[in-house]
């Protein structure tokens, strides 16, 4: 068997032990050491896992995980988002659908100290979703605002999905933060406009009680905290003041000093986050030690290599290979979560992308989106899956017909990417 | 946010306790560093190896409690095909392929931890001995083996439950 063939085979059976229930980790540590061996020898694989293993738990780069999912799980027990969705529902109050706009809004924003849109989606349901009922919402409308909202927090930085990626591309992960704002708000304001454009149809959403002027000054001031954190981190790595892992660590202490100050946390609250931090990071970082092996697998058999010649010699135009990748992407999306799709795939399309002249901060940003399609895609989109879990009387169809019309916004991205690669580009240009 | 964790033994419990305690120094020195560097303008001589070596704890002791709860992250796309006594046999089959490879990483590990014992390696700031944190790394795998049999025992009554976040993303 050629070493490419092996390389597909290994993407193959990969791919079955994943639909077979196996744990993501597992799979890809599984298939880079067993297909180490049969390429190599025993002692290769074991070489490799011996020092990929130590490596991993021990690179600095990738200290910034944890420490931004600590700084998130803080933010998500404090009230911060809460806090957020009540200045943003007063400022947008007046609005036909505001409620829904301003759960979209109050989710990208605290998606930009979160780092997580799961993390987000479930905070956001539990604060939105009962007020838009009170309001007399359509529960598929509300459910799918909080669930295309909650997306949002993997592009807007901080990323946790973004640091993965560059510590698996070995890309700057400031220029990758940088790279994602303004794909990150333009999502965002697409999401604002699909929204409007539902609240508009008869039935959907009713108009909220304007709130006089003052009144929205005051809730201007309300998320102060938020902005607080936001500056510090994400503009301290803009500004080249702090590393991520600095930006990290800072708002992580950030955060847990305005919760004690502001009473929204406690002891308990603290050893909480921590604890589920510790679960969230190692899941991931098992993954990641899986990635790797399977990332020294795939460069062995020269998979990337050998499909950007074979996509060179069968003449396909630059546009066709990036149709068939991100196509690719979208069916993945529909059935593999984001983090494992992300490390499975970019191994192997990142070279052929490079190779086609592509940039790879641009791509980075390209995979997030449509990783964020996913959390939305029916039928297993995971930010779905959160919000019915927490919320009564909502069937899957009914949710599945609410999102339809928010799937178009990361497209519609996808598509300005694709047209207008500056929007990735530009500011870590002008940054860095 | 997150389910609270089954009554585990104390063992599972220590591992997370000292994983958490990890994070809470990586944070910790590296807000230290920062305010030294800015205020002082006298950062925290080995602040790198710090964190680097409470990553290593962290994720060694951390992947104990993730195995022992079955928290890794897997797709349920087939749960509502397959019977329960096949979801049962595949989530063993998980147990044990993971607690092979585990064991084939601790294996793997003797080598390169004799290497850094043998040749005296040492961190790169504060020049401690590497072959401690190797040690540190096997009393980790230890749990982590442990949180095996627990997940296995586990297995045999039920199949793994599907992620209710996605790794918290």
């Amino acid at each position: 068997m050629s070493s490419f063939a092996l390389g597909l085979s290994g993407v193959g059976i990969l791919l079955v032990l994943l639909f077979l229930r196996q744990p993501v980790w597992l799979a890809l540590a599984f298939i880079g050491v067993v297909g180490n061996m049969i390429l190599n020898s025993l002692m290769s694989a074991k070489f490799v896992a011996g020092t990929t293993i130590f490596d991993v738990a021990s690179n600095y780069n990738l200290s910034v995980i944890p420490l931004f999912i600590l700084m998130g799980e803080i933010a998500s027990g404090s009230r911060m988002s809460a806090e957020l969705f009540n200045a943003a529902r007063v400022i947008l109050s007046g609005l036909r659908g505001g409620l829904a706009v301003a759960t979209i809004v109050a989710s990208g924003a605290f998606g930009a100290i979160c780092g997580s849109s799961v993390a987000t989606a479930a905070s956001m349901t539990r604060i939105a979703m009962p007020e838009m009922g009170k309001a007399g919402y359509k529960k598929s409308f509300s459910a799918a605002s909080v669930a295309a909202g909650g997306s949002l927090g993997i592009l807007i930085p901080p990323s946790i999905i973004l640091v993965i990626y560059g510590s698996i591309t070995e890309t700057s992960v400031a220029r990758l933060f940088a790279a994602s704002m303004i794909p990150g708000i333009i999502l965002l304001l697409l999401y604002v406009l699909v929204a409007v454009w539902i609240a508009h149809r008869a039935g959907s959403a009713p108009v909220d009680q304007k709130a006089s002027l003052r009144e929205r000054v005051a809730a201007l001031k309300e998320p102060w905290q938020f902005i607080l954190l936001f500056a510090v981190t994400i503009g301290g790595i803009y500004a080249g003041i702090f590393t991520p892992t600095e930006a990290a660590s800072i708002g992580a202490f950030g955060a847990i000093l305005l919760g004690f100050a502001k009473r929204t946390l406690n002891l308990n609250g603290l050893m909480e986050a921590v604890r589920s931090s510790v679960l969230v990071a190692c899941a991931l970082f098992m993954i990641i030690l899986g990635a790797t092996l399977f990332s020294v697998f795939v460069v062995q058999t020269r998979l990337p290599d050998t499909l950007l010649a074979l996509a060179q010699e069968a003449e396909l135009s630059v546009w066709s290979v990036m149709t068939i990748i991100v196509l690719i992407y979208i069916v993945l999306g529909c059935f593999l979560e984001g983090i494992g799709m992300v490390l499975i795939t970019v191994p192997v399309f990142l070279p052929v992308v490079v190779g086609y002249g592509f940039d790879p901060i641009w791509f980075g940003v390209l995979v997030v989106v449509l990783v964020e399609l996913g959390l939305i895609s029916p039928p297993v989109g995971m930010n779905l899956f959160i919000i019915r879990a927490q919320t009564k009387n909502l069937s899957m169809p009914e949710l599945y017909r609410g999102i339809a019309p928010f799937l178009l916004a990361p497209v519609a991205l996808v598509l300005l990417l694709f047209l207008w690669p500056a929007m990735a580009l530009w500011l870590p240009e002008v940054l860095y | 946010m997150t389910d609270k964790p089954q009554p585990q033994n104390l063992i599972i419990r220590i591992c997370l306790v000292i994983s958490g305690l990890a994070l809470c120094t990586m944070m910790l020195v590296v807000v230290g560093d920062v305010v030294l560097r800015a205020v002082f303008n006298r950062p925290i001589q080995g602040a790198y190896d710090v964190v680097s070596i409470s990553l290593l704890v962290m994720t060694f002791f951390g992947i104990a409690p993730v195995v022992a709860n079955r928290r890794e992250i897997l797709i349920d796309l087939i749960d509502a095909i397959l019977p329960a006594a096949a979801l049962r046999a595949l989530a063993l089959v998980a147990g044990l392929v993971g607690a092979a490879l585990f064991l084939f990483f601790g294996w793997s590990m003797i080598d390169p931890a004799m290497d850094a014992w043998r040749w005296g390696e040492r961190s790169l700031e504060l020049g401690i001995p590497k072959w401690p944190i190797w040690a540190v790394a096997f009393v980790g795998l230890a749990g982590i083996i442990w949180a095996f049999a627990i997940q296995l025992r586990a297995a045999f009554r039920a199949p793994a439950p599907a992620p209710s976040e996605e790794g918290g993303l």
